[in-house]
Parts: structure tokens; sequence; C-alpha cells
């Protein structure tokens, strides 16, 4: 005896597909009249509360053990091409405010902005935003504050325990990333404040002088 | 938080890889509940005589295309923020090639061939082992063809920017080329069936 599939099934997944293709066509004809759906720029308020709560930007020690870590992280330097060869962070990238605009950076990536204080970085970080790029962020205190944090941190004599254990976690990152953390007894730090006193001197004459030589310079 | 989560931060590792178990696995239960456990049924796809293969894919594609664009309209996709992978012409058609002449010898592509290994059939581990013998030999070779792997570049190009046209008459192209191609389909598997 031969066994006939049932028909009243197929004419279901018939009828079902049927309806499945009439609703797709129907989405897609809607979509061309559609054309690209179109990506409002970001509202002001909602850049203005993400500065208010400090979501903006990002401490050097959180990048650092971010980086660390191995997330995926593009650093882009914004400072001039002399400074960034002298010293930059490990795997950044120099790139101008304007070729970040003209598609430097993808928008699905997680992006930290630095120049050597933080104007250039907050300013081109505003600019981004603007245009909608969500994971952009800059760098808390720029270069300068890197370096202070995490490439050359000091352990000064008398600390608390809690200081200490911080300067542990900075020492090995700063060793990662190629810096120089330094231990000062009681002793150094008297030297060293000494010294600093003297290079402060030397790099800043007395104003009469320096204005003197300018007044020469541009004579010149 | 914006998508993709994982990228952002939302979700780490351990996490992730749950998801890829769980979406693992849900594929691989649609994949053989559509049959495609079976070598015969994958292959009679290249002798046009049951296109089940076609038809699936191409649903899928279509319903992930639709969600998409509608998901993106609604503003809760960012389609700026989907990756889409760089196309690089020549080393991809010669791998297509390379895919489809084992895809027609074996019965099998990657994802099938682990379906019919867990359900049993032999064939299917052979296939398995033939894959990671494969990407090994690729991953040793890799240096050698490395400069040719990256050569022809276009970028992470779509087909609305290829044929300049807005998403939205792309997705109508597309959606009635699927349904003109379901019905050619099922047309060919009428005209197998009969003969």
């Amino acid at each position: 005896m031969i066994r006939q599939a049932p028909t009243h099934d197929n004419s279901f997944i018939m009828s079902l597909n049927k309806i499945l293709a009439s609703i797709a066509l129907i989405l897609a004809l809607l979509a061309a009249f559609i054309g690209t759906p179109k990506r409002g720029d970001r509202n002001l308020d909602e850049i203005a509360s993400l500065i208010e709560t400090e979501k903006d930007h990002i401490t050097p020690l959180e990048l650092a053990e971010q980086i660390h870590s191995g997330k995926k992280i593009r650093l882009i330097d914004l400072r001039d091409s002399v400074s960034c060869i002298q010293q930059h962070i490990l795997n950044s990238e120099r790139m101008s405010i304007q070729q970040l605009l003209n598609d430097g950076i993808k928008r699905n990536e997680i992006v930290v902005l630095y120049s050597e204080g933080g104007i250039h970085a907050s300013q081109a970080w505003m600019l981004l935003k603007m245009t909608r790029y969500d994971s952009v962020y800059t760098l808390l205190g720029g270069f300068s504050g890197w370096k202070e944090e995490i490439l050359y941190p000091e352990l000064k004599a008398g600390v608390t325990e809690v200081e200490k254990k911080n300067f542990e976690r900075r020492k090995t990152l700063s060793l990662f990333f190629g810096g120089e953390p330094m231990v000062i007894s009681q002793e150094t730090s008297k030297e060293k404040s000494i010294r600093q006193n003297q290079s402060t001197h030397k790099r800043n004459p007395p104003v009469k002088v320096k204005k003197e030589e300018e007044r020469l310079r541009y004579q010149c | 938080m914006n998508a993709p989560f994982y990228q952002f931060g939302l979700f780490g590792n351990d996490t992730a890889l749950l998801f890829a178990v769980v979406i693992g696995i849900g594929f691989g239960f649609f994949l053989e509940q559509a049959g495609f456990g079976s070598s015969v049924k994958l292959a009679q796809q290249f002798y046009l005589r049951d296109l089940t293969v076609f038809k699936v894919m191409f649903t899928a594609i279509v319903t992930a295309m639709l969600g998409l664009f509608w998901l993106s309209w609604l503003g809760l996709v960012d389609l700026s923020l989907v990756r889409v992978l760089p196309t690089y012409l020549v080393p991809q058609l010669i791998g297509g090639l390379v895919f489809g002449v084992g895809f027609v010898m074996g019965g099998y592509c990657p994802g099938t061939c682990c379906v019919a290994a867990v359900t049993g059939k032999m064939d299917g581990w052979i296939h398995l082992a033939g894959m990671f013998a494969g990407i090994f030999l690729f991953g040793e070779l890799l240096p050698l063809i490395g400069n040719w792997y990256s050569s022809t570049p276009m970028g992470e190009i779509t087909l609305s920017q290829i044929f300049n046209l807005s998403h939205g008459t792309m997705v109508l192209l597309i959606v009635l080329a699927a349904l003109a191609g379901f019905y050619g389909a099922d047309k060919l598997e009428g005209r197998s069936r009969s003969t």
C-alpha cells in the first residue's frame, strides 16, 4: 500500500510562503520609496550630558590598563610631527584633525584622542561627536598627563599603604610602556627639589632679562 | 550603549563565547532541520535537482537585509556601525572557486559538514578533517601568498555603492531577484521530478 503524503500540509506551506513573499515585496517597495535611512546628527544635550558625567574622557591609568589587558583601542596623536617623533604612546597613530574628519577613523571602533595638554583633543572630540562618532574619548591630561602618571610615576617618601599599592600597579604599566618609575627617598626628594629649583631658574630667567632678549630678537 | 556590544565593552570574552555557542547551536539546529546534514541533498543543488540550499540561503539574506533596513529606519541600528568585510576581488573569486569545487566534491560546506559529523555521518567527519587540513595548509602557506592574498583591494564596499543606488532601491532589486529565483527554482525542481 502506497502512503500518500498529506496534501493539506503542503498547501498550508504554499500559502504561508506566498504570504511571506508578499510581505517581503511590500516591505521592499516601501524601502525603495524611503531610499537611504537618514541618521540624524547628535543632540547637543546628549553631548553636554556626556561631558558632565565625565564619559567624554579616559584617564591615563584606565587607558594603560585597557591596552595592557589587550583591548583593541585606536590611539590618535593630534600633536605636531616633531613632538610625535620625539615621544608618543605605544601603537598610536599621528593624524591631523582634518584627516580625522575625512574618514580617518571608523565609526565602529573605540578611539582615544590625545594632544599635548588636551585642548586640541577636546576640540576634535566635539567635532566627531557632532557627526555621531559614538566611541570616541579624549585622554585626560593629554600626553603630559600620560608622562606624569604612566611613563614617569613617582613614589614619594612617607606615603600610605594604599598609595604604595597604587604605585606598584603603575610601575608594571610604566615598564610595559617603556617608562621609568621612580622611588624617591627622603634624602633624594630634598636633592631633587633643589635640582628642580635650579633647573627652573635656568629655564625661566628673570623677566627683565627675558624681555631684553626678546627685544633684541625682534629687531633682527 | 550602541552595538557592536562586544567591541564597545558591554560584555567581555566569556559572555561573547557564550553567545557564540548559543548562536552556533541555533544555526546547526536550523541547518539540520532544513535537511542540510545530507550530502546527497546538498550536492543535488549543483545538478539543479534540489534547490533547497539556494532557497534557504537567499531567504536568510532577504530576511536579514529587510531587518537591517527597517531597524535602521526606526533608529535602532546604525548601519555605519555594522561591520562590512573588505573586498579583495581576485583572491575572493579564487577562494570562492576553491570553496565551490570542495562543496560539489564533498557534498558539504564548512557549516553543514559539522552538522553531518555530529549526526553520525562518517563522510561528515572526513570532510571536517579535510577542512582542518585545508585551514592548516593555508596558515602555513600564508607567508608565501600574503601579498597576493591582499591584492585587488576594494575596501568595505556594498552593492549600493557599486551601482550608485540608494539602500532602499537595492533592497527592492534584491527582493525581486530573490522572488524570481524562488519561482525559477520551483520550476526547475518540478521539471527534474517529472523526468
